[in-house]
């Protein structure tokens, strides 16, 4: 039985956890269904290639690592392409956001001008009326998506708001992927009391109702802070994300390394006297690395809108901070006269979220060639 | 299997205590929680506040206070501090109304999502597959409370379609009681749908190169059998896991937005006013409840599996 | 002196209604009190939609806006105020089970009272004297929200309250007499407004000494509690065997249907669009659906001025806010009008505590010189800059509290917002409206600067000025406010009639306005938003009452 060159991580879905079997070991093989027109000397993951076998065909086809295969498949998917654009462009935007509050709209996000007056079509009007209501957009340099109840200006808010939910979802992802990696090794490849402490913990985060478990410790910090961090530090919301979503990571990555370590180049390693330490970073990990990537999209976009979800309940950003799930949820009450004050933000929430899981589908494709095979009927 | 009904009811029990410890926990780490307070009322004197303290057992120390908690939630007399009404009747009470919300949603969700995930595999890479998964990616792209609103918005609101908020139970008229719900039903069930017809489509299409249908085919087995009854029985299984796990939050009160904007008196309802006036009782009992229908749940899946696969059976 | 040559006056006008009342034998006699027309229809059931419910429907624990309009139907007290008329003339107290005004003696220590006769409750069971110290053993034992308006002025009270006596020492009753004589601690006028508060109703002495959130409890008033889903639903219906009494109207309509839905965009929209017949006052009407209202519903809505105001609060106890300059920056550069228009223009601007609708008020234009600017006015900021610099607090921080309520979190947004622009680094703490008031009156919260208001328990300008005595304690005087003047003017003028004193009242409240000891910034004024089903011009949204239950009337 030759070396698998290209062991597959069973991507299932979404990588919903639920998938695996609960006790971690039943996620079949991997299989060699590879279409032949991608059918090319391929260098096994992290290790230098050998000589090919059947040495004529290496003269004709030139050797890919898996890593450009995969480059070449994303490349080659305009939609993936169009929306990473879009997503990049989004966030460009909204990391401008001082640039354009200073320079366009001269107004601070959180500066408040119930009072206030501009000049509109001529004519001087309150920014804010007697009776509480707010202009509309204006498509001009000051309240170019107009204001809110407060005279604040909406587009200011947008961007920065934006950058905050943006922050977030990245710090978050951040903590998925280190710790969800990290516990995923740890007990995927050590297993015994290690596995027996960490599993139940996980599997204990992740069914907990991650709506009371986030809105719980997040009003809690709202309104005390732990120890150094104050309540409203961007941190908190991120913390909590990430914690809630580690499992989500944590627990395919175990079942992923479970796998991969009853395979025999873990096998070979050990004889070879490698440490266990230098197995699984050097051996292991970088085949689990195609899952991790997969779900790093994935775990942005979640986080985002976990994020979103909080603020609305009032346990994720703490005001006068933004993001677009404050937003949402300030313009909501507005819904009918002023509706702009929501849906503004929500397409841009839509968006970008929409744009992240369409790039995230795009890099799973990507790196899971058998998605783009056709069923002949 | 009986040994292994045994094991994953202590797990089930050893969860929801679990559950139940980090929860009650938490509000105890919080420096300005005050239950006391909250329940005497704005004005109270600091001699009322006192009272109150010492007669809810507020100033025990914590295991005391959990152990009396727990103690009232098995014999039903647990109290919330806002409105002074008994917790377990509430909760009975407010079941019919989230059963209503989510069974039949759930139903709807589950059918098209198969529907969709197995069209779009079965043509995958032409237009229609992209059309729907592009659909379905917009699904979980949106926050559920904003769809709930939007919704919400064009249908109640500018189009006047359908009823502006509000429940009717089913005894009272079966016809208003659908037409109050189809609105919080498809909210609930746009989420969901876009998850899950993505989850079968990509199962459907790993199923398709396995051997065992490779074999099928070649023996010239008709395609629609193939396809019903070796392709989609097997790539339904992780689905269903999924949706025992999904629907056993819902059953909880994770559908809590959804409720809140439809004015829908259900257990999410209930659970989202006691989160937001850090009103302990309900939230504990909510979070037990939901830990033990996730813990049914997967149970009864791995009941399934089991009786299914023997292979898991023996290992059990 | 004004008021009690009025009361005799109107009370006369009220025995006459009733006496015509009896020789006529018609129930709907309650609009001749009111002074509408009396074409009043009787009969109907009317649903009122509200987004907050009341903590419970039992007086004896409950003292929400909300529970009041519910249970004020049904437990009448020994007194009242007067019932089915709008604006201060509501503010007069009158009997209602009590024959008459209490006569008080020993300097103001005494009152005494009788009963009227045949007095019973929704059962038919007689009501006995003794029920009546039943029921205020009963509002200190649960205890009632507003328990210590008995146990700080009855003797007797708060031995009874700390469970070290067995009855209220200071309440004697006679049965057979029908009279109840109350000692207090000392002279305390506003007693009179305390007897008039439902809570402190008779109740059967049968009924348990617990909140009974569920049922209510039995009382002698016009309508009583039908079935009552705790926190969704109260239903009234009215009480055939109600007694009578003349100042308590008997009400119009057979039933009414309180619900409760936290939408109140949608409660707006139902009673826009005649689905449900009342938006309960105690809600704001959503700025969203304003114009709308306005422009199609003009003859069914009306904003009513309140006894109620909005302040924030700082704490003088501890910098930056221990400085007098300091205090008065922020009062000069706080805009009244931004703070009106972020309540959709339902706040009347003033820079006082005590309401114009209350004795003892002072005049809003008194407020020029006391802030720097005009109530209505554009703010000095010239005038705050400069006290800032002299204060020496540019750049201290501030945590200003506040709740996540609309238009609640707005006041605070721009309160802050004006404390940045001072110099100060303030920022925001947003809670859960349910537990903000319990958090920043709990001593360990010791809050910097935050939101604060009043509405009124009673009309009396006493029960506003008391909030920033230093014996209030932090659970109301939440920026521990501490002044011997104050403190020895509020209890000096508590035990005098309130007309009699009430311009040391107002002077009392420019006083403090200029000490910067709060920033108030306006009173409410609630909706009075009706579908048309109803008679617009028959209801009454009374400043005690709310919603005013009797008047209630289909057109």
């Amino acid at each position: 039985m030759s070396l698998n060159p290209f062991p597959r991580s069973r991507n299932r879905g979404e990588g919903n956890p639920s998938n695996e079997d609960p006790r971690g070991d039943h996620t079949s093989e991997g299989r060699e269904g590879v279409a032949l027109e991608d059918q090319v000397l391929l260098k096994p993951w992290g290790q230098e290639a050998t000589t090919a076998p059947g040495g004529d065909q290496a003269e004709q086809i030139h050797a890919i690592g898996p890593w450009s295969l995969a480059w070449r498949r994303l490349r080659r998917n305009k939609v993936a392409l169009g929306f990473g654009c879009l997503f990049i462009l989004l966030v460009a935007l909204c990391f401008l956001a001082p640039v354009y509050s200073s320079d366009v709209a001269h107004i601070g996000p959180n500066q408040t001008n119930v009072t206030g007056t501009i000049k509109l079509n001529g004519k001087v009007t309150n920014v804010v009326s007697v009776d509480g209501i707010p202009i509309g957009p204006t498509l001009s340099s000051r309240y170019f998506f107009g204001a809110d109840s407060e005279g604040r200006d909406l587009a200011v808010r947008l961007l920065y708001g934006g950058r905050t939910s943006l922050i977030i979802g990245a710090v978050a992802t951040l903590i998925i992927i280190v710790f969800g990696t990290l516990v995923g090794l740890l007990c995927g490849f050590f297993r015994g009391p290690i596995d027996a402490i960490l599993r139940p913990l996980m599997q204990l985060i992740w069914s907990f109702p991650p709506v009371i478990l986030g809105v719980a410790v997040g009003t809690a910090l709202a309104l005390g802070g732990i120890g150094p961090i104050k309540g409203n530090s961007l941190l908190v919301p991120a913390v909590i994300i990430g914690v809630i979503y580690v499992p989500y990571l944590g627990l395919p990555i175990r079942g992923e390394v479970l796998r991969l370590g009853q395979q025999d180049f873990v096998d070979a390693a050990r004889v070879q006297g490698m440490s266990p330490w230098r197995t699984m970073i050097s051996e292991i990990l970088p085949n689990a690395a195609s899952t991790i990537i997969v779900f790093v999209p994935m775990m942005l976009a979640y986080a985002i809108l976990l994020e979103a979800y909080l603020s609305f309940l009032g346990a994720g950003v703490q005001p006068p901070n933004s993001s677009w799930g404050t937003l949402i949820s300030d313009g909501l009450q507005y819904i009918f006269t002023a509706p702009y004050l929501s849906l503004i933000p929500g397409a841009m929430l839509v968006l970008t979220v929409l744009s992240i899981n369409v790039v995230g589908d795009g890099v799973r494709d990507a790196l899971d060639p058998r998605a783009q095979l056709r069923i002949k009927t | 299997m009986a040994r292994f009904i045994v094991r994953r009811t202590l797990s089930a029990l050893a969860l929801i205590f679990a559950i139940s410890v980090v929860v009650f926990g938490i509000f105890e780490v919080i420096p300005a929680y005050n239950p006391a307070r909250a329940i005497a009322g704005r004005n109270a004197t600091q001699t009322t506040v006192n009272e109150v303290s010492r007669k809810f057992g507020f100033n025990r120390p914590f295991w005391v206070q959990y152990a009396n908690t727990m103690k009232l939630i098995f014999t039903g007399q647990v109290i919330d501090y806002q409105y002074d009404l008994n917790v377990v009747d509430q909760f009975k009470e407010r079941f019919p109304a989230t059963l209503s919300l989510v069974v039949p949603a759930g139903i709807m969700w589950l059918i098209v999502s198969i529907v969709l995930g197995s069209v779009s595999a079965l043509r995958v890479g032409r237009v229609s597959d992209r059309a729907l998964m592009v659909l379905a990616i917009l699904g979980v792209s949106i926050p559920v409370f904003l769809l709930a609103e939007v919704l919400l918005y064009l249908f109640a609101f500018k189009l006047k379609i359908f009823p502006n908020t509000g429940y009717v139970t089913f005894g009272t008229s079966p016809a208003q009681w659908a037409y109050h719900l189809i609105l919080p039903w498809i909210s609930i069930a746009v989420l969901s749908i876009g998850f899950y017809s993505r989850v079968l489509r990509s199962n459907l299409l790993d199923m398709v190169n396995q051997d065992f249908v490779r074999t099928a085919r070649a023996k010239g087995l008709n395609q629609g059998r193939v396809f019903r009854r070796h392709v989609l029985r097997n790539s339904l299984m992780p689905i269903v896991t999924m949706f025992g796990l999904d629907f056993a939050t819902l059953l909880g009160g994770a559908a809590l937005v959804t409720e809140t904007v439809f004015n829908i008196p259900g257990v999410g309802q209930y659970e989202a006013q006691a989160i937001g006036n850090l009103d302990v009782p309900p939230i504990l009992v909510g979070a037990m409840f939901t830990g033990f229908f996730v813990a049914l749940f997967t149970a009864a899946t791995d009941i399934v599996y089991a009786l299914l696969d023997p292979r898991i059976r023996l290992s059990g | 002196m004004r008021i009690h040559v009025r009361g005799v006056f109107l009370a006369l006008i009220a025995l006459g209604a009733a006496v015509a009342v009896a020789a006529c034998g018609s129930s709907s006699s309650s609009s001749s009190s009111s002074g509408s027309s009396t074409a009043v229809k009787s009969g109907g059931t009317i649903t009122i939609d509200s987004g907050t419910p009341p903590l419970s429907a039992d007086q004896g624990l409950d003292f929400t806006t909300q529970g009041t309009e519910l249970y004020s139907v049904v437990n009448t007290p020994l007194l009242t105020f007067k019932r089915g008329v709008q604006g201060t003339a509501g503010a007069q107290i009158l009997p209602a089970l009590a024959k008459s005004m209490p006569t008080i003696t020993d300097g103001g220590k005494t009152l005494s009272f009788t009963l009227r006769p045949g007095l019973k409750y929704s059962n038919g069971t007689p009501i006995k004297a003794s029920d009546f110290l039943y029921a205020w053993e009963r509002d200190l034992k649960i205890p009632w929200q507003a328990a210590s308006f008995l146990s700080a002025n009855i003797v007797g009270g708060t031995a009874y309250a700390n469970g070290k006596a067995s009855t209220i020492s200071g309440v004697t009753t006679n049965n057979s007499a029908g009279t109840i004589t109350v000692h207090l601690v000392a002279p305390f006028a506003p007693m009179v407004d305390i007897f008039a508060l439902a809570g402190t109703a008779p109740v059967p002495p049968s009924t348990g000494m617990k909140n009974l959130a569920s049922t209510g409890t039995l009382g002698d008033g016009p309508y009583k509690w039908g079935p009552i889903s705790a926190g969704h639903t109260y239903t009234l219906i009215k009480n055939p065997n109600f007694s009578g009494v003349p100042t308590v109207p008997a009400g119009h309509v057979d039933k009414i249907v309180y619900q409760v839905n936290d939408n109140v965009l949608a409660n707006a929209e139902q009673v826009l669009n005649n689905q449900a017949d009342v938006f309960d006052p105690g809600d704001t009407l959503p700025a969203s659906i304003l114009p709308q209202v306005k422009s199609t519903a003009a003859d069914r809505y009306a904003p009513i001025p309140t006894n109620s105001t909005f302040y924030f609060f700082v704490a003088v106890n501890k910098p930056p806010f221990n400085n007098l300059d300091a205090r008065k920056a922020v009062l000069a550069a706080l805009d009244l009008r931004a703070l009106s228009r972020l309540d959709s223009g339902f706040l009347v601007e003033d820079c006082h505590l005590i309401p114009t609708g209350i004795p003892g008020h002072s005049d809003p234009s008194n407020c020029t010189q006391l802030t720097g600017h005009a109530a209505a006015g554009p703010p000095n900021m010239t005038l705050a800059k400069q006290l800032m610099q002299k204060s020496g607090m540019i750049g201290k921080p501030v945590t200003v509290w506040g709740e996540e309520r609309s238009p609640r979190k707005e006041y605070v947004d721009y309160f802050t917002s004006v404390l940045n622009s001072l110099g100060f680094k303030a920022t925001e703490k947003i809670i859960n409206s349910g537990v903000y008031f319990t958090t920043i009156g709990a001593p360990s919260t010791k809050p910097q600067a935050g939101f604060g208001d009043w509405v009124q328990d009673f009309p009396n300008p006493w029960d506003f000025m008391q909030l920033f005595t230093s014996s209030a304690g932090s659970s109301l005087n939440y920026g521990y406010v501490s002044d011997k003047h104050y403190d020895s003017q509020v209890a000096s003028l508590s035990t005098k009639d309130a007309n009699s004193v009430a311009s040391q009242w107002a002077a009392l409240d420019d006083y403090a306005v200029g000490k910067g000891y709060y920033m108030a910034y306006g009173h409410e004024e609630f909706p009075k938003f009706y579908s048309d089903r109803l008679n617009f011009n028959a209801g009454v949204m009374s400043v005690e009452y709310q919603t005013d239950m009797t008047s209630l009337a289909l057109k």
